[in-house]
């Protein structure tokens, strides 16, 4: 099941929702793994199996690890950590990366007999992160309850954000049912749908024409490029909102992992903005356990390199994700060495505008289906072996959607509802409700009508 | 007092927002489901069958999922605010349709797949080889998107139809490659195609048959013919695929002046008409069905003209309303339609006597048609 299906929206989150509050207090983590047991089984049955096995495998191997840790046995308390990493990620690898390596030394593809585990990627990263947790000894082995409810979490198990086990704990330990958090939890909700059905929907239609034409002029290649940049952003932030939204509506409050990326003034600081969970969990889990910038310049920049090129890994089995993953490393790195230092004179809105034209140009790698794709692309954009003539219809149908997408990219709407908020004029409120309804109900008349399209980090 | 009143407000909205919800999800489950989508003009999805194995693999929740889409309580309602939104946005294209102006809609031409041309021009070749003594006859009917541009949302892109239409006769070897391109531009401000449908009208239809008619050498053509309006209501599959229901089509028949007679044999039903309209299809959605009831694995036209020549023809449903005018001149005539029929067309010929082959189709769908080389190969 996907946030973004109506079956989903209709039934079972009104349903999840108001019986969770009739639950009594005691029963309610029980009752929310049932229920984000019973979303993973719709999609598919045999994704319990997977659930099950890494959930009893990752537990037993805490356990153990505590207990050779609590005798004094380090070594094979080490041991027992790192087989139940590679395991954990070997699992990942299997899924994810075993067909690329057949294809690269010109094998056909596998047949894994079950279907790829839904949110493989998102689940691993959470068991990877509950193992390190509990072998720093960042947090005690949980209750085994909470353990499950960790891993199998549903508004967070098919695409993130990606929780930390530390921070789950201490969402654990905050949860709060209040009327605040659930209206909160719903204008989040809404706003992401209509993210995802009506501007990265819409925009995935330019998108597609340009991308499959068999030419495309200059122009179309620009607005191609411009299209998938806001319907990446549209769709995944989108996804996250409702995501989080969710988590509030149960209570909880998980990390936001977008704030505006398409106004940052550098590459570092767009990866302090784009995806936040994914870079914070980079930055935990592989940065700092392999130095940071605390090992000099040479092993900083050694170490920036590993985990861009796991970022770029971590997206999908293939050239073009290490490209762009590589990409960003280039920029970053610059950034740490010279660039950040030369820049610093030159006007924001420059910047921004800069930074923003690089990660355009980073997404024709991440879109493209190969290197070759990726670089015909590219001179398409430069007006190297274009063609077609449709540039000026795709720019006349699509001028208003653009231009809403790039206004909403900005804080500025954020900005104007925090100010009204402030004022707290009297009729702010039910106004407000009722724009969020409209809002709604136009994504309810999208969701309907246009094919359904599931979000695209669901493939990563 | 206004502290209070805040609060209630609040209160309302998680409350309204998910009973809104749930109404919406219960009134889908409760209320009686419909087969078939007159408006769409397409069967829903039914309510899918339970088994432990369609639940393993998702595929039960998934067919559920699209039921529960397709049944969605006040569908058409949605699809129309839908598309308002979307021309308010700017766009000019729905569901693989584009929004024309004075209401035309224009079916957006697939990409032409290369290799099943290929495939079915060598088979026609072949089939041409094998059997000299025919006389092969060719008409690729171009689309509204090329014949009627007028209309089209400006800069739409559009495929080049007459490059490909010039592609096809290059390759054809001693076959007669009728172009009606011609012919229908000169009357493009003329009610040659649908606003609301992918098929040409009974007066495009009669506009080409002039054309072919001349190629075919065909003898004491009719010029004069009862026009009857048959229906004035006609929304085509356009509208359907775009939601976009501002026009309403008129459906003409046209009877040729003459005392000849035919009759039609559906043969896979063996059914008999004297007639080629089936007047009861007038009440269905699609009104173009009046046609023959919609498109058939082989019709056979037998009549009494006395010509001496036998026609057999390949085509899609372009052809159905072109038949009104064809039929006087032959003796018969075997429709088949390719996407249907799956015996060796060759065995025909000796059977029904077949002089002449007439290959009659849109260039839309002969430029994505992957049955025609079937029929024309001796397996």
């Amino acid at each position: 099941m996907a946030f973004n299906q109506l079956i989903f929206i209709c039934l079972f989150l009104p349903l999840s929702v108001l019986i969770y509050r009739v639950v009594p207090q005691k029963a309610r983590k029980v009752y929310l793994i049932l229920v984000s047991l019973l979303f993973v089984a719709w999609g598919n049955l045999s994704d319990l199996l997977y659930l099950c096995t890494v959930i009893g495998f990752n537990f037993f191997t805490a356990k153990q690890m505590d207990r050779l840790k609590k005798d004094g046995q380090a070594a094979p308390a080490k041991f027992v950590f790192i087989s139940g990493l590679a395991v954990d990620i070997l699992f990942l690898g299997y899924f994810k990366y075993y067909d690329f390596f057949r294809s690269l030394f010109g094998l056909s593809k596998a047949s894994f007999g079950i279907a790829v585990p839904l949110g493989i990627s998102f689940v691993t990263f959470s068991l990877i992160s509950f193992l390190c947790d509990v072998y720093r000894e960042k947090e005690e082995v949980p209750r085994f309850l909470d353990f499950v409810l960790y891993i199998t979490f549903f508004p967070k198990i098919t695409s993130g954000p990606i929780v930390s086990f530390h921070e789950f704990t201490k969402m654990l330990e905050n949860v709060e049912n209040s009327r605040q958090n659930r209206n909160i939890g719903l204008e989040q909700f809404i706003t992401g749908l209509a993210k995802k059905t009506l501007l990265a929907g819409n925009l995935s239609i330019l998108f597609t024409a340009v991308s499959t034409a068999a030419e495309r002029s200059t122009l179309e290649a620009w607005l191609g490029a411009l299209a998938y940049t806001f319907m990446l952003y549209f769709d995944f932030s989108g996804y996250s909102d409702m995501a989080i939204g969710l988590g509030k509506l149960f209570g909880y409050t998980m990390p936001q992992n977008f704030d505006h990326p398409y106004t940052a003034l550098n590459i570092t600081d767009f990866w302090r903005k784009w995806h936040m969970t994914l870079g914070a969990f980079f930055k935990n889990y592989v940065y700092i356990p392999l130095g940071g910038n605390r090992k000099g310049e040479k092993r900083t920049i050694l170490n920036l390199f590993v985990v861009f090129l796991l970022t770029g890994i971590w997206h999908g089995a293939n050239f073009t994700f290490i490209v762009w993953g590589i990409y960003h490393f280039i920029f970053n790195a610059a950034d740490k060495l010279f660039l950040d230092k030369a820049f610093k004179k030159v006007p924001r809105l420059l910047r921004s505008f800069l930074t923003f034209f690089v990660v355009m140009i980073g997404w024709v790698f991440f879109f493209s289906d190969s290197l070759g794709d990726a670089f015909r692309y590219l001179g398409n954009m430069l007006g190297i072996g274009t063609g077609g003539s449709a540039g000026g219809y795709y720019l006349s149908s699509f001028l208003i959607l653009l231009l809403v997408s790039a206004f909403l990219s900005l804080p500025v709407m954020r900005n104007i509802i925090t100010n009204i908020k402030r004022k707290k004029l009297q009729y702010y409120f039910p106004v407000h409700v009722i724009v969020l309804i409209v809002i709604f109900l136009l994504c309810v008349a999208s969701m309907v009508s246009d094919t359904y399209t599931s979000f695209l980090y669901a493939a990563f | 007092m206004e502290k209070r009143n805040k609060k209630r407000i609040i209160v309302s909205f998680s409350a309204v927002f998910l009973s809104l919800c749930l109404t919406m999800g219960f009134y889908t489950l409760v209320r009686p489901a419909k087969e078939f989508s007159v408006r769409e003009n397409r069967k829903l999805a039914s309510r899918p069958a339970f088994s432990f194995a369609a639940l393993w693999d998702g595929t039960y929740t998934k067919d559920l999922s699209t039921y529960f889409n397709d049944h969605f309580g006040g569908r058409d309602m949605w699809t129309g605010i839908n598309l308002r939104v979307k021309k308010l946005m700017g766009q000019k294209e729905n569901g693989g349709v584009y929004l024309g102006k004075k209401k035309q809609l224009y079916l957006i031409p697939e990409k032409v797949n290369e290799q099943a041309v290929k495939k079915n021009i060598a088979a026609m070749n072949a089939f041409q080889s094998d059997y000299k003594k025919l006389r092969n006859y060719v008409c690729i009917v171009p689309n509204a998107v090329s014949v009627q541009s007028q209309n089209l949302p400006k800069g739409a892109p559009v495929p080049d139809q007459q490059a490909f239409l010039s592609s096809i006769e290059k390759r054809l070897d001693k076959q007669n490659f009728i172009d009606v391109t011609g012919a229908l531009s000169k009357n493009s401000a003329e009610y040659i195609y649908y606003l609301t449908d992918h098929h040409w009208t009974s007066l495009g239809a009669k506009i080409a048959f002039e054309e072919v008619a001349g190629a075919m050498k065909l003898k004491g053509v009719i010029k004069d013919y009862e026009k009857l309006t048959v229906s004035d209501s006609f929304r085509g599959t356009l509208s359907s695929k775009s939601g976009s229901f501002a026009a309403r089509d008129t459906v003409d028949v046209y009877l040729p002046k003459t005392d000849l007679l035919y009759e039609a044999e559906y043969v896979s039903t063996n059914e008999k008409s004297a007639s080629m309209f089936k007047t009861a299809a007038l009440d269905n959605n699609d009104k173009y069905t009046v046609f023959f009831g919609g498109n058939y694995a082989r019709i056979d036209i037998r009549t009494t003209a006395a010509t001496g020549r036998n026609l057999l023809v390949f085509k899609d449903s372009y052809f159905n309303c072109f038949a009104q005018f064809l039929w006087p001149y032959f003796d018969s005539i075997t429709i088949i339609d390719p996407r249907y029929y799956y015996d060796y067309a060759g065995d025909l010929v000796k059977q029904e006597g077949i002089t002449d082959v007439l290959y009659l189709y849109n260039a839309d769908t002969f430029g994505t048609d992957t049955s025609l080389y079937a029929v024309l190969e001796k397996n």
